[in-house]
């Protein structure tokens, strides 16, 4: 049985792949990227670069060379929300994780920024009918948490992009949680920059994430990158520039591996939403999700009516060996929108590795913590 | 021993190197990745070695796939060529 149900934590199990390729590059490879000419610094540079190709096409982005690799989306966010051009005003979803909000609280502290909250309807999804009425202005940017680490809400991004595109607003894509399980189209929805994390949904190692910008943004790590090495200045080409020092060559490799052997789902869609639906039949339980089932991924929190997300994850824990999360999963801006603070939820966050009797047996368990 | 003739194609980034090596590859020339020679630049990253018998193939190559370079002569780096 797979009873590991943290997966918007960090995805468990990766496929088989993954740590092959690790083991590999640290045997037999072992070169470090761009830096000199021998075989083993080719063979590396020639995997970070085909992996970038591989993100690019999984975020649906023709320019590769636009892709940056970081340590994860936190970072990565901390890159394009501090290097972009200035912006004086800043639209969220009411949906968003501190990785957004701390990086946007510091740069209201110290840029004077206005952050401002974009209409919503009860589960946190963008209220696209009352877009219009908003006074935007060009200069401001959008921020989107394309997938909610709380309830499993999808963000309407075709409808978010478009908006922003006849405002001419720059649209950032935090895909932390969507990308591997809901498509992402970079170039179609013109997203201005996206945040990436390769151990989520794309099943690869932790440690490695990134970036697309559109923009050339102002480099937030500046050192050696193995390119204009007789220059103070970071270069203005892309990667170089946001690459400064040796890259994680062990992640890239791993995070490589998992975007070519993406293994199909062991369960149904059917079979997720019939979880859903069996937790939120039980006595005293609330279930927080997408209001529209078209627009839930495969993550859900519930709260019970007496007993305590700690409670009921420590239950789920010594007496059936399950894992969850429980707290405010670092997105105090969503419980607030959904009425879960300060208190926070249990998660649930499945995986392809899931079958429909993994999920049986955690309902029956969550049935019993909650009594 | 080449001749003079001889080119190093200096790209701006290692990802463009890698890109350019594969083109390369694909096209059957013999070209080598190499370290940047000094007397070009200070740079610690790859170039590509171009055979002056090669260098209009090259050229062709690099422009259908749209990579822009800088041409060097290779003088100072025929001992590793």
């Amino acid at each position: 049985m797979n009873l590991y149900f943290d997966n918007g934590s960090t995805s468990f199990p990766k496929p088989a792949q993954v740590s092959l390729a690790i083991a590999e590059y640290l045997t037999t490879c072992g070169g470090t990227d761009g830096r000199a000419a021998y075989g083993r610094v080719q063979q590396a540079t020639e995997m970070t670069e085909m992996c970038r190709d591989n993100v690019a096409e999984a975020i649906g982005c023709c320019e590769a060379e636009k892709v940056a690799f970081s340590i994860n989306a936190t970072t990565a966010l901390n890159w394009i929300l501090k290097g972009m051009a200035p912006y004086q005003r800043v639209w969220i979803s009411p949906l968003e994780h501190n990785a957004v909000m701390r990086p946007l609280t510091q740069l209201a502290q110290t840029r004077g920024i206005e952050i401002c909250m974009l209409p919503a309807l009860s589960d946190g999804t963008v209220d696209i009918e009352k877009l219009t009425a908003l006074p935007v202005t060009e200069n401001d940017i959008v921020v989107i948490n394309h997938t909610s680490n709380v309830n499993g809400a999808i963000q309407p991004m075709a409808q978010i992009a478009y908006w922003a595109k006849i405002n001419q607003l720059r649209l950032v894509l935090d895909s932390t949680q969507s990308l591997g399980y809901t498509p992402v189209f970079t170039d179609a929805w013109e997203l201005h920059a996206v945040a990436f994390t390769g151990h989520k949904g794309l099943l690869g190692p932790t440690g490695i994430g990134g970036f697309f910008s559109r923009e050339l943004l102002s480099p937030l790590v500046a050192g050696g990158t193995g390119s204009k090495s007789d220059q103070y200045d970071m270069p203005e080409e892309t990667p170089d520039r946001y690459e400064a020092g040796t890259p994680n060559l062990t992640g890239i490799a791993g995070l490589n591996a998992a975007l070519l052997h993406r293994p199909e789902p062991l369960h149904t869609r059917e079979d997720f939403m019939s979880l859903i639906d069996e937790i939120a039949s039980f006595d005293g339980v609330r279930v927080l999700r997408a209001a529209n089932p078209a627009m839930q991924s495969e993550l859900i929190s519930f709260t019970h009516a007496h007993v305590q997300p700690s409670t009921i994850g420590n239950r789920l824990f010594f007496d059936n060996d399950i894992e969850v999360r429980t707290g405010l999963h670092c997105a105090p801006l969503a419980h607030k929108t959904l009425n879960t603070f300060p208190t926070g939820t249990v998660r649930i966050a499945a995986s392809p590795y899931h079958t429909a009797a993994d999920f049986e047996l955690l309902a029956k368990a969550i049935h019993h913590a909650c009594k | 021993m080449h001749v003079n003739e001889d080119k190093i194609a200096v790209f701006a980034s290692a990802r463009m190197v890698i890109k350019a090596d594969k083109l390369c590859q694909q096209a059957h020339l013999p070209t080598k990745v190499l370290s940047v020679p000094e007397h070009i630049s200070s740079e610690c990253g790859m170039c590509i070695f171009v055979p002056q018998a090669e260098l209009d193939a090259f050229c062709r190559v690099m422009t259908e796939a749209q990579l822009a370079m800088t041409l060097y002569p290779a003088t100072l780096t025929t001992e590793t060529a």
